[in-house]
C-alpha cells in the first residue's frame, strides 16, 4: 500500500477546486485566524480569545451562562415571559389556567389528566434535515408552564464537544415534567434526540413521557382553509402574531456553522429568538388545539372549514350516540359558516351518512333530494340511496327506478344495472298480478 | 475438448458440536454427513476465524455460512448476523432456502431482506426483531449504516458477516465496497462486537488476498472440496470462417442455436448463455421456432434475464430443477448462485469475459452421477477469439486476479466523509491503514468537517452516502429518445460511450436498426435520434492527450538497434476531446465524409502503464510510412488492450489506449520538433485509478508474449477487429507493423520476471494454438 502523501491531498484539492469552479475557498477555513466577510483577520475584535476557547463569549451576547455537569460544560440561557404578556391575540398567563383533562380529548383518551405545570413543550435546531447519525441538535429549547407564566430555557452546545453535557442537562430538566408537547416531533425532533442520545451513550429521557405532537391536531382543525400547516404560518393566521427579525429556517445550519468557524457569538442572536418564538408559538397553539378537542361541539371556531376539520375527526373516532350527535351539529354548524363548494357537498353527504346511521331517515332523505338536484360529486351516491328508500321503506317501486334510471344518467356502473334489473322485473311481475297495461308502459319506459 | 473425471464425494462426520434442532432438519433433508469443505469450515469457523470459501458452484457451500449462523442462534437467541450479495434476488433466493431450514428446525428464528423492496413499514420492525438481515452492500452504505443507531440492538449483536459471490466485489465496485467494510468495522466496534467474515467466492486466483483486501484482517482459506462431480466435457467451438479477408466468422449465434437444438432434441436438459439481454432473446425466439417445427413443445423453452418479475424467475428455477423446462437460455443472472439444480449441457455463446465466470457457467453443467459436457462458442471479438486460439491459457493457466484498490483516493476520501457522518472521528483513529489527521484536514478545508475536543464531527447539512455510486455512475448516463414517432426511450449508454457515439449528426446503431443523431443534449443527458436508412456509419475522432505527471517505476524491455525500450507506470492526466468525425461506408469502410465536432473536453487524472520507445525507434523502422507507424501503434495498444484486460480478469472499458501525441507518430501537429520519443499508454479508466497498472507493470512479459500470440494466431490477412481493430481505424499495415513492435520489445527481454504469483505457466509455444487433447483424446466437434 502507498502511503496517502499530502501531495495526493493537494492535488485532489485543486481538483475539486477545478470542479467548482473556484467556489471553494480554501484559505479562508483553513487559516489559523478567523476572518470576517471582508477577510480581515478579527483576532482583534473584543470577543474572539483564541489561547482561551473556554471563554466564549456567548454569555456575553445572549442572556445566560456557562453551566458545568459531571460531563463538561454547555450553555443555558432562560426567557421569562409573565403573565400579562401577550403572544399576538392569545394572552400567555391563560396557560396556566388550562384544565389537566385537556389532554384526554385530542388523544382519544391515550393520555391521562396531566396538570399543565408537568408539561413541556420541546423544539430543537438542527445542523440539517437529512436525518441520519450526522445530523445534530445543537439548540434543545423547553417551555414550562409557570405560576406567574411562561418559562423557555435553552440548552445550547458551543461546540460539539459540549453535546453529551448538554444532553445530560436537558434530561435532568425533562425528569420533572410528564408530558412532552411538540410540534413534528414524533417524526422528527424526538427521533434524532434518540439518535444524539445513544451517539452520547446517555440515557434517553422521553420514554417515560406521554407525547403529545400538536401538528396533527392542528392539521386536522386548518389544513382544508390554511396552505400550509408550518408553525409559523399558523402563528400568524391564528395568533395574530407578526415575527420579526426572523430568521428563514433553511438557514439555520448555516448560521451555526458560520459561528462554529468564526466564534462571532452575534451570530447566534436569531437562531436564539428563533427557537425562543416557536417554543411559545407552540404553547399558545396548544391553548387554542387542546380545547377544541376536548368539547368539539362547544369549540370556539368561526370558519367554517375549521368547524369540518373537527366534525371529521369527531367522526373518526369511536362511534357512540353523543358523538353522531356532536360530528352531526358540527357538520350543520360548518354549513352555516359558510364553506366552499368541495367541503359543502362532503359535508352535506357526511351529515346525510350520520342521519341515516341515527335512524333519522326523513333527515337524510331532505339531505339526498338537496344532493341530487345539483351537479356534484356525491350525486350518483344521493340518488342510489335515494332508490333504496323507496323501494324498501316507502315500497314506491316506480319511484326507485326512477332514481336509479337517473343516477345511471350520471354515472353508470354495475350496482345500479343490478338495481335497475331487480326493479324491473319486480315491477313487471306487479304488473302481471294486476294490470298488464301498465307493466308494459313501465318497462317501456 | 478436455476431460473433467468423476470425483467422489468426500464425507465427514457432522460434528458433535451441531445443535439437535439442526442435526434433526439435516436428516430430514437426507444429509447424515457433511462434504470436507462444509466441515472444515464449520472447525474454523468454531475456532473463531474469518475464513473464505473458494468452491464451485453448487457444492453445497451455503451451509457452509447456515450452519454455523444457526447454530449459534440455537444456544443464543439474540445472536445476529448480516448476510451481503450483490443483488437483490440473490438475497430473495437465500432466504428462501434460510426460511426451508429454520421452519424445518420448528424455529421462530428471525429472517428478512431488507434492501430498496423492503416497504417502509416492514423496516421498522425488521431494525428491531431481525436475526439475520439479507441485504446488499448499496443498501449497507446508503441505508443502515448513517443509521446505526436505530440498528443499535443488531449492531451490539452481531457476530457473523456473510459475504457471499465474493469475487464480484472487484475493480471501483469492490474498492467501494472494501471502504463500507472498514465503515462497518468502525460502527460494530462502536457497538463492542467483533463480527467473524464467512466470505463464499467463485474460482478466482486470489480469494484469500481478495478477501483479505476487503475486510482488512486475517482470513483462512478452506482448502478443500468434497463435493462429488460427475465425468464433464468441456469443448471449444469456434464457428469456421467465411471471408478470410476481414477475418468474418459464421454468426455465433447461429451456430449456438444450432448446438442447442441438437442437444435439446436428444432431450438433453440445456442451459444457454448469452452475453447480452438482445441475444439472449434472439436465441430464446429461434429456439422456440425451431422446436415449434419439431416433436418439443415451445413451453419447453424459455428464457431468464434481469428484467424479468421475481415470480416468473422463481417459477423458471422450479421447473428447471423439477425438469418441466428442457432449455433456458440466460444471462449471467444465472451465473451467480441461483439454485437450479445442474443440467446435462451448457452452450456458451460468447466468451463470458473471464476465466473465473467461464467455468462458474460451465459448472452449470454437472451431474453428479452421469456425463456432463460444456461448449463454448467464441464470437469473433478479440477476447473469445484469443481463449478460442489459446486453450491452453483457459485450461491450464490460473483464473483471473481479481483486483481491488480501496486506496483509490477519491473513493476514499468519500467514504471518510461517510464515516465522518456516522461517527466523529477520534484524534489519531485510522481509516483502514491510514492515519485520518491529513484526510480531516482536507475535508475541513472542504467545509464538511470541524475539529473540537479530540474529534472531528460533520458539520454539513449533507448526506454523504447519496453522493456516492457504488457502481457506475447512473446519474451521468445518456438516455437515448427516439423521436421518428412518438417519444420513446429506447436505451440508455454510459457516459464515455455517449461522448463517442451519439454526437449530433452520428449514426447510432441500436439492434441491428440505424438512428441517426438529430440533437445532442450533453445537460440534460439526453440524444434524440431518428431512424434512417443509409449505408455508411460514423466514427468519432479523438483527440487524447497525456501528460505524465510521475513515474513510479521503470525498466528497459527488449532492444533494437535504436536502444531499448522501456516499461514504465505512473501516474497520468489524460485530456480528451472528441473533434470531429468520419463517415465510413458499410463494408469497404471508405471514408465518405468528415465534420468537425466540439464536444467538452475530459479530463482524467490517473494511473497507466506505458510502453516508451527512444526517440530513434520509430526512425528505424524504415519500411513504412509515419502514418503506418501510427497505425501500427494504435494496432498495437488494441491488442495489448485485449489481452490486459484478460489478465486484469476486468471488462476492456476498463482500461484506455492512447499515444503520447508528440510529432513523429502523429500526423497532425508540427513536425519539427524535436526528435520526439513515443509512448503507448494503458491507463486505468476510473479517475484516480484502481490498481491495474502496476499489475500490467509485473505481468510485462506475458502481456507481450500473449500479445504477440494473438496476433500470429489471427487468421486474418492484415488485421481484422479480433486484433489490432478494424482496418479502417488502424491503417492495413497495422497488423504487420504492431507484429514488428512486440518483436523489438521482446528480443532478450529475459531478465525480469514477473513474481511467481503473477506468472501464468509458459505456454507450449506456436502449437498452443491448435486445440489439443486434454486427459484423455475425445473427437473434437467438427463444424458441419
Amino acid at each position: 500500500m502507498k502511503p496517502i502523501q499530502k501531495t495526493d491531498l493537494d492535488r485532489l484539492r485543486e481538483k475539486i477546486r477545478r470542479i467548482k469552479g473556484g467556489r471553494m475557498d480554501p484559505g479562508a477555513p483553513s487559516s489559523p485566524h478567523p476572518t470576517d466577510e471582508t477577510g480581515t483577520p478579527n483576532d482583534s475584535l473584543p470577543y474572539f480569545k483564541q489561547d482561551q476557547p473556554e471563554h466564549y463569549d456567548a454569555e456575553q451576547y445572549l442572556d445566560g451562562e456557562v453551566k458545568e455537569n459531571q460531563w463538561g460544560r454547555y450553555f443555558l440561557s432562560e426567557r421569562f415571559y409573565p403573565g400579562d404578556k401577550r403572544h399576538g391575540n392569545y394572552d400567555v398567563s391563560a396557560l396556566s389556567d388550562l384544565p389537566a383533562e385537556l389532554l384526554s380529548g385530542i388523544s382519544r383518551g391515550q393520555i391521562p389528566p396531566h396538570d399543565p405545570s408537568r408539561w413541556a413543550f420541546l423544539d430543537t435546531e438542527t445542523t440539517g434535515l437529512a436525518g441520519g447519525t450526522g445530523t445534530c441538535a445543537f439548540l434543545v429549547g423547553v417551555g414550562t408552564i409557570e405560576d406567574g407564566g411562561f418559562r423557555v430555557r435553552l440548552f445550547f452546545m458551543r461546540d460539539y464537544d459540549e453535546e453529551a453535557a448538554m444532553l445530560v442537562a436537558l434530561a435532568d430538566l425533562l425528569q420533572w415534567y410528564d408530558v412532552l408537547v411538540t410540534y413534528n416531533g414524533k417524526t422528527y425532533d424526538v427521533p434524532l434526540l434518540e439518535t444524539r442520545y445513544r451517539l452520547a451513550r446517555k440515557p434517553f429521557p422521553f420514554e417515560r413521557m406521554h407525547h403529545l405532537d400538536i401538528l396533527h391536531g392542528a392539521r386536522q382543525l386548518w389544513k382544508l382553509r390554511m396552505e400550509s400547516c408550518k408553525l409559523t404560518h399558523l402563528e400568524y393566521e391564528i395568533l395574530g402574531f407578526v415575527r420579526e427579525g426572523d430568521l428563514p429556517g433553511e438557514m439555520i445550519p448555516y448560521y451555526y456553522f458560520e459561528y462554529l468557524r468564526t466564534r462571532q457569538a452575534f451570530r447566534l442572536v436569531p437562531l436564539f429568538h428563533h427557537n425562543v418564538m416557536d417554543i411559545v408559538t407552540l404553547a399558545c397553539l396548544t391553548g387554542v388545539v387542546l380545547p377544541a378537542f376536548a368539547a368539539p361541539a362547544a369549540a370556539n371556531l368561526h370558519h367554517g372549514q375549521d368547524i369540518l376539520g373537527l366534525a371529521r375527526w369527531l367522526q373518526r373516532g369511536r362511534a357512540s350516540d353523543n358523538a353522531n350527535a356532536d360530528a352531526n351539529e358540527l357538520y350543520r354548524r360548518a354549513i352555516d359558516a359558510g364553506l366552499p363548494d368541495e367541503n359543502l357537498f362532503r359535508a352535506l353527504w357526511e351529515t346525510a351518512l350520520i342521519e341515516k346511521k341515527r335512524g333519522r331517515r326523513d333527515e337524510m332523505i331532505r339531505i339526498c333530494r338537496d344532493l341530487a338536484e345539483v351537479r356534484n360529486d356525491y350525486r350518483t351516491a344521493a340518488l342510489a340511496e335515494l332508490a333504496k328508500h323507496y323501494e324498501h321503506h316507502e315500497k314506491d317501486l316506480d319511484q326507485a327506478l326512477a332514481f336509479t334510471i337517473q343516477a345511471l344518467e350520471h354515472e353508470p356502473n354495475s350496482e345500479l344495472d343490478h338495481r335497475r334489473n331487480r326493479l324491473q322485473r319486480k315491477l313487471a311481475k306487479q304488473a302481471r298480478g294486476h294490470d298488464p297495461l301498465q307493466s308494459t308502459m313501465t318497462t317501456a319506459s | 475438448m478436455r476431460r473433467q473425471a468423476a470425483r467422489e464425494a468426500d464425507f465427514r462426520e457432522i460434528p458433535s458440536s451441531v445443535a439437535s434442532p439442526l442435526r434433526e432438519v439435516l436428516s430430514k433433508r437426507d444429509i447424515q454427513r457433511l462434504y470436507s469443505h462444509q466441515f472444515e469450515s464449520w472447525e474454523k469457523i468454531e475456532r473463531g476465524e474469518s475464513i473464505v470459501i473458494p468452491t464451485p458452484t453448487a457444492s453445497g457451500k451455503t451451509l457452509c455460512y447456515n450452519l454455523p449462523v444457526l447454530n449459534s442462534l440455537c444456544s443464543d437467541r439474540d445472536t445476529c448476523a448480516l448476510y451481503l450479495f450483490p443483488t437483490k434476488a440473490l438475497a430473495e433466493d437465500q432466504l428462501d432456502e434460510l426460511q426451508g431450514l429454520i421452519s424445518g428446525m420448528g424455529s421462530d428464528i428471525r429472517a428478512f431482506t431488507y434492501d430498496g423492496d423492503t416497504p417502509r413499514d416492514a423496516r421498522k420492525s425488521i431494525r428491531q426483531r431481525a436475526n439475520i438481515v439479507l441485504t446488499n452492500p448499496d443498501m449497507l452504505h446508503s441505508g443502515v449504516l448513517p443509521h446505526h443507531t436505530r440498528w443499535a440492538r443488531f449492531f451490539e449483536h452481531l457476530e457473523y458477516i456473510v459475504i457471499d459471490e465474493l469475487h464480484t466485489y472487484r475493480g471501483v465496485f469492490g474498492s467501494h465496497v472494501a471502504n463500507i467494510f472498514r465503515r462497518l468495522k468502525r460502527i460494530c466496534a462502536f457497538y463492542g462486537s467483533k463480527p467473524r467474515f464467512i466470505c463464499c467466492s467463485a474460482t478466482i486466483a486470489n480469494p484469500k488476498e481478495l478477501a483479505e483486501k476487503l475486510i482488512e484482517q486475517p482470513v483462512s482459506q478452506i482448502e478443500s472440496n468434497g463435493a462429488p462431480q460427475g465425468e464433464r466435457f468441456f469443448a471449444f467451438y469456434n464457428p469456421p470462417v467465411v471471408n478470410q479477408q476481414l477475418g468474418i466468422r459464421r454468426s455465433y449465434i447461429a451456430e449456438t442455436r444450432r448446438l442447442a437444438l441438437s442437444f435439446l432434441e436428444r432431450g438433453l436438459q440445456t442451459l444457454v448463455f448469452a452475453n447480452s439481454r438482445l441475444a439472449t432473446e434472439i436465441l430464446v425466439r429461434y429456439l422456440k421456432d425451431a422446436t415449434a417445427r419439431g416433436s418439443l413443445p415451445p413451453s419447453s423453452i424459455r428464457g431468464y434475464r434481469g428484467g424479468y418479475l421475481p415470480r416468473e424467475r422463481r417459477e423458471i428455477e422450479k421447473q428447471l430443477r423439477e425438469g418441466q423446462i428442457l432449455g433456458v437460455v440466460a444471462t449471467n443472472a444465472l451465473e451467480l448462485g441461483i439454485d437450479i439444480g445442474s443440467l446435462d449441457t451448457v452452450v456458451m455463446a460468447g466468451y463470458p469475459g473471464t476465466v473465473a465466470s467461464t467455468w462458474q457457467r460451465a459448472g452449470r453443467a454437472g451431474r453428479r452421477q452421469s456425463l456432463s459436457l460444456a461448449v463454448l462458442v467464441g464470437s469473433s471479438a478479440p477476447l473469445d477469439q484469443f481463449i478460442l486460439q489459446h486453450p491452453s491459457y483457459f485450461f491450464d493457466a490460473s483464473p483471473e486476479h481479481a483486483q481491488i484498490n480501496p486506496d483509490n483516493l477519491e473513493i476514499l476520501i468519500s467514504h471518510v466523509r461517510c464515516a465522518a457522518f456516522e461517527l466523529p472521528i477520534q484524534d489519531g483513529e485510522t481509516f483502514g491503514p491510514h492515519p485520518t489527521a491529513d484526510l480531516c484536514e482536507f475535508l475541513k478545508d472542504d467545509g464538511v468537517l470541524h475539529h473540537a475536543g479530540n474529534s472531528w464531527h460533520w458539520t454539513s447539512e449533507s448526506y454523504p452516502a447519496n453522493a456516492i455510486s457504488l457502481r457506475t455512475i447512473t446519474s451521468d448516463n445518456f438516455v437515448i429518445v427516439d423521436i421518428s414517432g412518438e417519444p420513446n426511450v429506447i436505451g440508455e449508454v454510459d457516459f464515455n460511450s455517449a461522448l463517442t457515439t451519439l454526437y449530433e449528426k452520428a449514426i447510432y446503431l441500436h439492434e441491428g436498426r440505424l438512428f441517426h443523431v438529430e440533437r445532442f443534449d450533453y445537460a440534460e443527458r439526453k440524444a434524440y435520434v431518428k431512424n434512417v436508412e443509409c449505408d455508411y456509419y460514423t466514427d468519432a475522432i479523438d483527440y487524447t492527450q497525456v501528460k505524465v505527471i510521475e513515474t513510479f517505476e521503470s525498466a528497459p524491455l527488449g532492444s533494437s538497434k535504436a536502444g531499448p525500450a522501456e516499461r514504465r507506470h505512473g501516474e497520468v492526466r489524460i485530456n480528451r476531446q472528441i473533434v470531429g468525425f468520419k463517415k465510413l461506408k458499410f463494408y469497404t469502410m471508405e471514408n465518405v465524409g468528415a465534420g468537425n465536432l466540439s464536444m467538452p473536453e475530459q479530463e482524467l487524472h490517473t494511473t497507466a502503464f506505458w510502453l516508451h520507445f527512444p526517440s530513434s525507434f520509430l526512425p528505424s523502422l524504415t519500411a513504412y510510412s509515419p502514418a503506418e507507424k501510427q497505425g501500427g501503434l494504435a494496432g498495437l495498444g488494441n491488442v495489448l488492450r485485449t489481452v490486459g484486460s484478460l489478465l486484469l480478469m476486468c471488462d476492456p472499458r476498463d482500461l484506455g489506449v492512447a499515444m503520447s501525441s508528440a510529432g513523429a507518430i502523429s500526423s497532425d501537429t508540427d513536425r519539427t520538433g524535436p526528435a520526439s520519443e513515443p509512448e503507448l499508454y494503458l491507463y486505468d479508466n476510473f479517475s484516480g485509478g484502481i490498481g491495474q497498472s502496476e499489475p500490467l507493470y509485473c505481468m510485462h512479459a506475458d502481456l507481450l508474449q500473449r500479445s504477440q500470440e494473438l496476433l500470429a494466431a489471427c487468421p486474418c490477412a492484415a488485421g481484422c477487429p479480433s486484433c489490432v481493430g478494424p482496418l479502417g481505424e488502424v491503417g492495413e499495415k497495422a497488423k504487420e507493423v504492431a507484429a514488428q513492435f512486440l518483436n523489438h520489445l521482446l528480443t532478450q527481454d529475459s531478465g525480469q520476471a514477473a513474481p511467481a504469483w503473477r506468472k501464468a505457466p509458459a505456454l507450449p509455444g506456436r502449437e498452443s494454438s491448435r486445440s489439443r487433447s486434454g486427459d484423455s483424446p475425445i473427437a473434437s466437434v467438427q463444424p458441419q
